[in-house]
């Protein structure tokens, strides 16, 4: 009788171990669902390690999270867009392989990483995500502004309230790397001081009048410029300037013609595209614009990237920079170069090297 | 019927208008000033007529400024260059097509027939792929475009039946492979930086017009053109072809080479400025004979005009049609083709 | 240029077709003073339009010289060789639509360098080629408009307006009606008053009759028998040439030359008798 209740037991025993261990060995396979910024119900495993990131503003985030160590497959021609100087601070980018970029992916190359989760741009052609899900590999879209229903797949889209969407949709993003990273708390870190830097310009910024504000102009190689619906609207106007090019719908070509008849007062350059300022100081064409003429063009420091959409950096930092140039006296107690190298030591764990 | 009554009915048909086959050159050139002092008064930056005029006299005598800097830049930096570039091209593309025309003895030739376009084409690509600047990438386009035409006519030298045959097949074969390689280039280019360049070269533009432009266009075109319109009666020789031109005591081939050499050149040129703009090198010659008849003593100084007109027209349009330019190869293909169809029509009578 | 030498002397010269065993001609020889008139005969495919081709220069032939006024023709610098012979051709399509006068003057393209243009005195000397031929009324109108027998007209004032000593003429009378036959009949008969050389194929041999002259006759085997048309042209050797049976019918409007028709009928309707 001792001997059937022994064996009872340790059959009881057995049996109710086997899902302790199966929850021991499960964590790995278990799975969590995140809602990506096009409000796609994602499942995606519950640790991340191996993760293809084809976005770069994401890259740049995921960096500032720290957990640049968790990806192993990045965007082609990641040095381009982000900028000489962003090497050195992910100097492990290099040696990864690059499986696809905003429009298009390879997917052996992709299925041969073996990745966990796949993150892409908001504006990919409907046949790449169709190609990544049939890989059965969970991809996640990222946009950088909260994107209404209309606007889901587009590139430049129509946005009523552009400071909000795109306000929002960072902090969004950077919420929901983080929450796909397992960097939930360095995601609140940096929305933290991101949005507290915005509050200085806020404040500061609120009293300046309407009109009379300064004229900008975007000015990118081949007569290219950005205009209504971009980031690039939004940090001149908290800068306090007006961007010319805001009849232009998105990111197009301008002629020199209208650029003439607009005649801006500052011309920004961005530093990935360095060269331009030159261009424009050199060409008999702009000589008159009177911008050139009181030599105010300015290449932007390389954690400004005032592009298309934004990133933590150009609200934290960026918009400071800009703000600064346009209104000196209101922002005379800002020593911009001390916040850039508080943010690359807390986030980037780097020095800031003015270029 | 009778002879004397067939004879009748043939006299009824009359070629084109014998007044305005006399038409001077002096009212083409009226016309042709005409028509650039208009384009001057119109475009994004707002010139009135009156004050169009005062800038233009203030570089000749002192007129008092009443107008901005800017305007001056706006209007001598370019808006004019973006004019004087668009009549060469214009005038390049429609004297090409006529020699072409008269060489290949078929009014249905444009000068893209041996390989011109695809290889500016191919050239351009490959300078924008290698990060070349505005001028790099116009040499590139204009020496494949004469690359391409080389190589036509040497392909076609390997052959001897019917030599004007053979030239447009060779041809067919080399724009046939610079096409592919084209594509090979706008395949491997990045879709973001480089591969809208390329699209947009490709569609033809002359918003990249500037003073050095026009003068590097005009030490070109402006010789070439004159050369060509001092041998335009050369062309009434081959229009019966190789025996009869033979007999008339010409070297066919060697005539025929120095006339696609001057037409390449011109082709070519106006390619590697303003991207592939076609059907001006078709329609204008077209034009040209309906107005004042086939003889290409009168045909080729009316069709060096009329181009420079045509395009000038045609891009006044691209660039003030819409807030964003229209590439002109769009324009001119929408406002040529349904001109060359009502041609056509007219002109059946004109060319068998 | 040998004032002496004859106008055209052809030697020796023969032809064969590139790539070809077989030879169109052979060892042809005669020559031409000035003021000579030539009619060369012969049934479809015996030649005549390659020996044409070697004598203007356009073919080279196999061996023989063709010399010009004692200078050998494919030495000679083309617009020279233009200027001391014309050709009037057949089958030239032209897609444009130039008038009888802009045509006639490119005739004196071996006359005007590179960048000559024609200008009053060429248009003096269409004019008065034009009258020549008798079509000045035709002056202004489109060529493309223009019957058989104008066309052929045209080239030969073209033809005159190079002022060429020797004139070559191949089938000039082909696919045009018996008055047009006779409107350039009439036109070659003016020049051979003018003393031009002439050298012309015709595929009737009533046409030597009418010029006088020489006459050749090339044979589908590629051999000729040449000599004045009082000589050469009998029934016999017109009979071997065309190998069909014909006979010289002397008519009052001159000689003709008729086929045999006689058989033709009677055999056929036996043929068809079951």
């Amino acid at each position: 009788m001792f001997t059937n209740l022994f064996r009872a037991r340790s059959m009881a025993a057995c049996i109710a171990a086997v899902p302790l261990l199966l929850g021991l060995a499960l964590p790995a396979w278990a799975n969590r669902t995140v809602v990506d910024q096009l409000g796609r119900s994602v499942t995606i495993p519950d640790t991340i390690s191996r993760a293809v990131v084809l976005e770069h503003h994401a890259l740049d985030v995921v960096v500032e999270l720290g957990a640049q160590d968790q990806v192993v497959g990045v965007m082609r021609d990641w040095q381009k867009q982000l900028g000489k100087g962003f090497e050195r601070l992910a100097p492990g980018f290099k040696a990864l392989p690059e499986p696809g970029d905003l429009t298009e992916v390879n997917s052996e190359e992709l299925l041969s990483l073996n990745p966990d989760v796949v993150i892409i741009t908001h504006y990919v052609p409907p046949a790449m995500l169709k190609q990544i899900e049939d890989t059965g590999i969970p991809v996640i879209q990222i946009a950088f502004f909260t994107v209404p229903e209309s606007e889901r797949g587009k590139l430049n889209p129509v946005l009523k309230d552009e400071k909000k969407a795109y306000t929002d949709g960072l902090v969004e993003a950077v919420n929901l790397l983080g929450e796909v990273f397992g960097k939930q708390a360095a995601a609140r870190e940096l929305n933290d001081f991101t949005l507290q830097s915005r509050k200085i310009i806020d404040e500061r910024t609120a009293s300046l009048p309407e009109s009379g504000r300064t004229t900008l102009y975007m000015a990118n190689p081949d007569m290219n410029t950005y205009g209504a619906g971009k980031y690039t609207g939004v940090i001149m106007d908290q800068a306090g300037g007006l961007n010319v090019a805001r009849g232009v719908k998105g990111y197009g070509k301008v002629t020199m013609e209208q650029v003439l008849s607009w005649n801006p007062g500052i011309i920004i350059v961005q530093d990935r595209y360095a060269e331009v300022a030159d261009q424009i100081r050199q060409d008999p064409a702009w000589k008159t614009v009177k911008a050139v003429e009181d030599d105010k063009i300015f290449v932007t420091p390389e954690y400004v990237k005032p592009w298309g959409h934004p990133v933590p950096e150009s609200l934290a930092l960026g918009e400071l920079w800009m703000a600064k140039i346009l209104h000196p006296d209101l922002f005379k107690d800002i020593d911009i170069d001390n916040q850039a190298r508080k943010f690359y030591k807390t986030f980037y764990r780097a020095d800031y090297v003015a270029q | 019927m009778s002879r004397s009554e067939a004879t009748e009915d043939k006299r009824d048909i009359r070629p084109a208008s014998n007044t305005l086959r006399r038409a001077p050159i002096g009212l083409l050139i009226l016309v042709t000033v005409i028509a650039a002092l208009g384009a001057a008064c119109i475009g994004r930056y707002q010139i009135d007529p009156i004050t169009l005029v005062r800038v233009l006299a203030s570089r000749v005598v002192a007129v008092h400024a009443t107008w901005p800097q800017s305007t001056e830049t706006a209007l001598f930096q370019v808006r004019l260059p973006r004019i004087g570039v668009a009549m060469l091209v214009g005038t390049a593309l429609s004297v090409s097509g006529t020699s072409f025309q008269g060489v290949f003895r078929n009014p249905l030739v444009s000068p893209f027939i041996l390989g011109v376009s695809a290889g500016a084409g191919f050239g351009a690509a490959i300078a924008i792929l290698l990060g070349g600047d505005t001028l790099a990438i116009q040499l590139s386009a204009f020496g494949f475009g004469g690359i391409a035409v080389v190589a036509a006519v040497l392909l076609s030298r390997l052959y001897s039946s019917n030599p004007t045959l053979i030239l447009v097949l060779s041809g067919i074969i080399v724009g046939g492979v610079f096409t592919a390689l084209l594509a090979l280039m706008k395949y491997t280019a990045d879709p973001d930086n480089k591969l809208p360049v390329i699209e947009y070269w490709l569609l033809g533009s002359l918003s990249g017009s500037r003073p050095s432009v026009l003068i590097g266009l005009a030490a070109i075109t402006l010789p070439v053109t004159a050369l060509i319109i001092a041998l335009r009666w050369r062309l009434n020789l081959l229009v019966f072809g190789d025996e009869t031109a033979h007999a008339l005591g010409i070297n066919v081939k060697r005539e025929r080479l120095l006339h696609i050499t001057l037409a390449t050149i011109l082709a070519s040129t106006a390619v590697a400025v303003c991207g592939i703009v076609g059907w001006v090198g078709l329609v204008v010659p077209h034009l040209s004979r309906l107005i004042v008849g086939p003889d290409h003593v009168r045909l080729l100084p009316t069709t060096a005009f009329l181009g420079a007109v045509f395009v000038l027209v045609v891009d006044t349009l691209a660039r003030s049609l819409t807030s964003a330019e229209i590439p002109l190869g769009i324009v001119t293909a929408l406002v040529g083709a349904p001109v060359f169809a009502v041609l056509l029509r007219r002109g059946e009578r004109a060319w068998m | 240029m040998d004032v002496s030498a004859p106008k055209i002397d052809v030697r020796g010269i023969a032809a064969r077709y590139p790539g070809s065993a077989r030879q169109i001609f052979r060892g042809l020889n005669f020559a031409l003073a000035r003021g000579d008139i030539l009619t060369i005969l012969g049934p479809n495919g015996a030649g005549k339009s390659t020996l044409l081709k070697c004598l203007v220069g356009l073919l080279l032939p196999e061996t023989g010289t063709v010399l010009v006024d004692g200078d050998n023709i494919g030495s000679l610098p083309a617009g020279e060789r233009a200027r001391r012979m014309a050709v009037v051709s057949q089958n030239e399509q032209s897609s444009f639509a130039l008038s009888v006068e802009e045509i006639v003057l490119t005739g004196r393209a071996p006359h005007l360098g590179m960048f000559g243009r024609p200008g009053p005195r060429e248009r003096s000397l269409a004019d008065k080629s034009l009258a020549a031929v008798g079509i000045s009324n035709l002056a202004h109108r489109s060529f493309a408009e223009l019957s058989g027998g104008e066309r052929q007209l045209t080239r030969i004032a073209r033809a005159l307006v190079q002022e060429s000593p020797i004139l070559i003429l191949d089938e000039p009378t082909a696919h045009l009606d018996l008055a047009n036959q006779m409107q350039v009949l009439k036109a070659i008969l003016k020049l051979v008053a003018r003393h031009s050389t002439i050298i012309m194929t015709s595929h009737d041999p009533a046409h030597a009759f009418v010029c006088g002259g020489s006459a050749l006759l090339l044979n589908k085997g590629g051999f000729a028998t040449c000599g004045t048309v009082a000589d050469v042209l009998n029934d016999r050797n017109l009979s071997d040439l065309y190998e069909i049976p014909l006979s010289i019918v002397r008519t009052k409007g001159g000689n003709t030359v008729a086929p045999d028709y006689t058989g033709l009928r009677a055999d056929h309707l036996r043929a068809s008798i079951p």
